[in-house]
């Protein structure tokens, strides 16, 4: 992955540019076209993604089928953390909403880095955290959202 | 006081030798406090984190006409403030000492300083911060999904 393009993205601010490199260095690459499912709702695991370029759309299945649009993801958004880290399941679709191009790291790669205390560990860890903190807001205001609405089946059609 | 032991007496820094204490301790400040002495200001920005360790702390929030209402306790080993170094928004509500307190403040330019030399005890701070997080967000998500 190209560390000028990481360095482009507020996630990465006061990331050592050495370091930077070196996480550059960890991450694939991959393209994917609109329509295409990244991550489906329910799955385990396999590592953690970097939007590098295009939107992905969040979609949230409900227990009748229906599609919940819940927000989309922008390029420089760290995606798929939680489930990485805590083995749960995925709590959402991820689909390509244009042709995007993302970084991947194997759980593996991604859970030593986040073990580690090298320099370039803890700076990703500051990453990882930063991007756990703003999916805690978002959370959050999507609670207090869905909690005044009518139930969310009545809200979309079913797809 | 003795900063290096105080340090060491907080479940997340006790693993920490004497001298990697110290070197946690040149970039902090351990505030000892009497009750009713404002630690955080809402509103105001700021990238220090703190970390509580001795007395109690009040979490306290202005309404709509400017009354400071309470709406949560701190208490001893809680880590407060990390939203600002993270995220460098302004403080979403106020921090007094309810009794005499002892707090390690760590300023955010060496938060970032202490990141990217690999300190020992950040390591420490951010396997805690990451695991509160993470436990957080699942939570909320959790809730998310009972709507669902």
């Amino acid at each position: 992955m190209d560390t000028k393009t990481l360095r482009q993205f507020e996630l990465f601010k006061g990331f050592p540019p050495r370091e930077l490199n070196a996480l550059a260095g960890i991450f694939s690459t991959h393209s994917v076209s609109a329509g295409e499912k990244i991550i489906t709702q329910g799955d385990k695991s396999e590592g953690v993604y970097l939007l590098l370029s295009g939107i992905i759309s969040v979609k949230r299945e409900t227990r009748s089928g229906a599609l919940v649009p819940i927000c989309n993801i922008e390029p420089g958004s760290l995606f798929g953390t939680l489930s990485t880290i805590d083995g749960g399941t995925r709590g959402a679709h991820c689909i390509a909403k244009e042709d995007v191009e993302y970084g991947f790291l194997q759980t593996v790669d991604f859970l030593d880095l986040i073990a580690g205390n090298s320099a370039m560990a803890l700076g990703f860890q500051v990453v990882v955290i930063r991007s756990i903190f703003h999916d805690i807001r978002f959370t959050n205001e999507q609670l207090a959202e869905f909690s005044s609405l009518a139930p969310i089946d009545e809200l979309t059609p079913i797809s | 006081m003795n900063n290096v032991a105080t340090i060491r007496s907080h479940p997340i820094f006790s693993g920490l030798s004497p001298r990697e204490a110290e070197e946690l301790a040149k970039y902090c400040e351990v505030m000892v406090l009497p009750p009713g002495q404002i630690i955080i200001a809402q509103g105001e920005m700021s990238e220090d984190m703190y970390v509580l360790f001795k007395g109690s702390l009040s979490i306290r929030v202005q309404d709509s006409s400017g009354e400071e209402l309470d709406v949560g306790r701190l208490s001893q080993g809680e880590v407060f403030g990390e939203m600002g170094v993270f995220e460098n928004t302004a403080r979403s509500a106020s921090i007094y000492s309810d009794t005499d307190s002892v707090v390690l403040k760590i300023p955010g330019h060496g938060f970032h300083q202490m990141v990217a030399d690999g300190q020992p005890a950040m390591h420490k701070l951010l396997q805690y911060t990451l695991q509160n997080a993470c436990t957080r967000l699942r939570d909320l998500d959790n809730r998310l999904d009972q709507l669902f």
